[in-house]
């Protein structure tokens, strides 16, 4: 089912990250603006804004972004979120790895894998030292490179002071949350965040286990429907009185 | 709109089925056998009894089409179509030709196997192909055309002259029938009244002798008279009897000449096949048809199966959520260029 879901592309940071420096200069901080732009597609920014605004919160949040299973998008919107949060209005974000089965968001923002969460969580250290910055004020906290097993890492995390540490250094926390159905620590990942958002990607999951993932939830979430896309020309859906 | 958004999603799934349909239409088309025409044309008679329209249950039907509906009946009756058969060339081609009747998907080379049986005796084959092969329609109030379809012009000519012979033969037959019975009701009836003429006679010759001065016409004797008077009557009655007796003997001896219709055209063998342009169309019409049946059928089922969301309205109508963002799908490449790192 999600053999077709072809994941966008993000500019290159490597580079960037090697010259940069935790102060930004004006310009630098331009150039950075910039920087975020590309690192999502228009679209998707423009989603994440319509997602926010209507969502509706202000200042201080934490962003849970799950699906149903695999492959719908969550890590894309995750980053989306975070980079409009710092763009549209300079917000410090962290955006965390919560997929601690199957970490992927540092290997696509071009990011060290660790240490992260799961290094941080063995131990009394300060979440500032464990974050690398994406681009501007956007950081990332990555799941990091112990092998523990999941639930054991998530219990560890929901008992330690992480979680207010990330409220106190960030302004928004934006956590990239493993599927609802597809892992054991799904719906645990979400209880941790204060707005679970669920992404279902167009014709990805059936119905049914969307409504299942629901359940999981303690509350229903907003939904952000990805990758919508009409087969239908647009002559024929006037036609038949979709003015979408 | 699910129907649509399935339909241009799976074109091939739709264009498939009509594309396989058209070209097993055209395949079943190329390897049919050719076929050739033969018409005879009957002219109606509508003086004779059995054709007026004042004997019809409809008096506004035409003599032509009580004649055609006659034909067309007695073509769906086995013993009819067997011995149009043997009469004409029909039964031997299709003795000679064993695969020849074979129509449908069983004209179909590699298909032959599955659809003919050989069992089929060739009177079974005759009766079920020769209502297929022959048209009767009317050409106007008193004219009727047969035209049959046979795999060559002799078989083609031949059976339509069959046709026609059989469908004399049986109305002579039946007219036959019907005439001999008269003639036996007459004969019985004129007998009787041939027995009470000379009964009658013989009453008046015995009281005329004996009584010798009564003139012989009865005049001036009240008993003679009225025995005259039985002899004149009974003489009427024997002399109308047997005028229909020899009119039904006329009419039996000639039944031959009263079949009702003439033949104005006798079927001829015509060396050019049917135009096969036609049945193209028709048969490619019909493979249109079915693929687009198909088509329809396996859209329908794919929108069914698929059970995931495609739309905003999906989420609200089957879940109840609100959907903040609806975010289209965009191409990997819509991204920042300088690195193809996949988010």
């Amino acid at each position: 089912m999600t053999g077709d879901v072809a994941p966008p592309r993000l500019a290159p940071l490597s580079a960037l990250h090697a010259a940069r420096s935790p102060g930004l200069t004006r310009d630098k901080e331009v150039d950075a603006s910039q920087e975020a732009r590309q690192l999502v597609p228009p679209a998707l920014l423009q989603g994440a804004r319509e997602a926010l605004q209507r969502i509706g919160q202000n200042g201080h949040g934490t962003y849970g972004v799950t699906s149903t299973v695999r492959g719908e998008g969550r890590t894309s919107i995750a980053t989306a979120l975070a980079i409009v949060e710092w763009l549209d209005h300079e917000r410090r974000v962290v955006l965390v790895d919560l997929d601690l089965e199957q970490p992927s968001l540092h290997q696509r923002l071009g990011l060290r894998e660790g240490p992260g969460i799961r290094d941080l969580v063995q131990g009394h250290n300060s979440v500032e030292d464990y974050v690398q910055r994406i681009v501007g004020d956007v950081w990332l906290l990555s799941a990091g490179r112990s092998r523990d097993d999941a639930p054991r890492g998530l219990n560890r995390l929901a008992e330690s002071t992480i979680m207010s540490q990330l409220s106190e250094w960030a302004d928004v926390a934006v956590f990239d949350l493993p599927p609802l159905l597809e892992s054991v620590t799904g719906a645990d990942a979400a209880r941790l965040c204060a707005t679970p958002i669920l992404v279902v990607r167009a014709g990805v999951a059936p119905m049914p286990q969307v409504k299942e993932a629901v359940e999981r939830l303690a509350a229903p979430p907003p939904v952000i429907l990805n990758g919508v896309r009409s087969a239908v020309p647009r002559w024929l859906r006037r036609s038949l009185g979709d003015t979408r | 709109m699910r129907f649509f958004e399935t339909l241009f999603r799976h074109p091939l799934v739709a264009i498939l089925p009509i594309l396989v349909c058209l070209l097993v239409a055209a395949g079943y088309q190329a390897s049919q056998p050719k076929s050739y025409t033969s018409t005879g044309s009957l002219y109606i008679d509508a003086s004779v009894p059995g054709n007026s329209p004042l004997n019809a249950a409809n008096q506004y039907v035409d003599p032509s089409t009580l004649q055609q509906s006659a034909i067309q009946e007695l073509l769906t009756t086995r013993s009819f179509a067997i011995a149009v058969g043997d009469k004409g060339p029909l039964a031997a081609y299709l003795a000679s030709h064993p695969r020849a009747e074979s129509t449908g998907l069983g004209a179909v080379p590699l298909l032959s196997s599955l659809f003919s049986s050989s069992k089929t005796s060739v009177d079974d084959q005759v009766a079920n192909d020769l209502t297929n092969m022959v048209i009767v329609a009317t050409g106007g109030p008193q004219v009727v055309n047969i035209t049959v379809t046979a795999p060559s012009p002799s078989v083609a000519a031949g059976t339509a002259q069959a046709v026609i012979d059989e469908y004399a033969s049986q109305t002579t037959a039946a007219l036959t029938s019907t005439d001999r019975v008269a003639v036996q009701y007459y004969d019985q009836q004129l007998g009787q009244a041939e027995a009470t003429l000379q009964r009658a006679q013989q009453q008046l010759s015995a009281y005329l002798a004996a009584h010798p001065t009564v003139p012989s016409t009865g005049i001036g004797n009240a008993t003679a008279t009225e025995l005259a008077q039985a002899v004149t009557l009974d003489t009427t009655s024997y002399q109308s009897v047997l005028s229909q007796y020899q009119s039904a003997e006329l009419s039996l001896a000639n039944v031959g000449s009263q079949t009702g219709f003439q033949v104005l055209d006798a079927p001829s063998a015509s060396a050019t096949p049917v135009s096969s342009s036609k049945k193209l169309v028709e048969t490619g019409l019909a493979g249109l048809v079915v693929g687009l049946l198909v088509s329809v059928l396996l859209i329908t089922a794919l929108t069914a199966m698929d059970r995931t969301s495609r739309r905003a309205e999906d989420i609200r109508r089957t879940l109840g959520l609100e959907v903040a963002a609806t975010i289209g799908r965009f191409p990997p490449s819509a991204a920042g260029t300088r690195r193809g790192n996949a988010l």
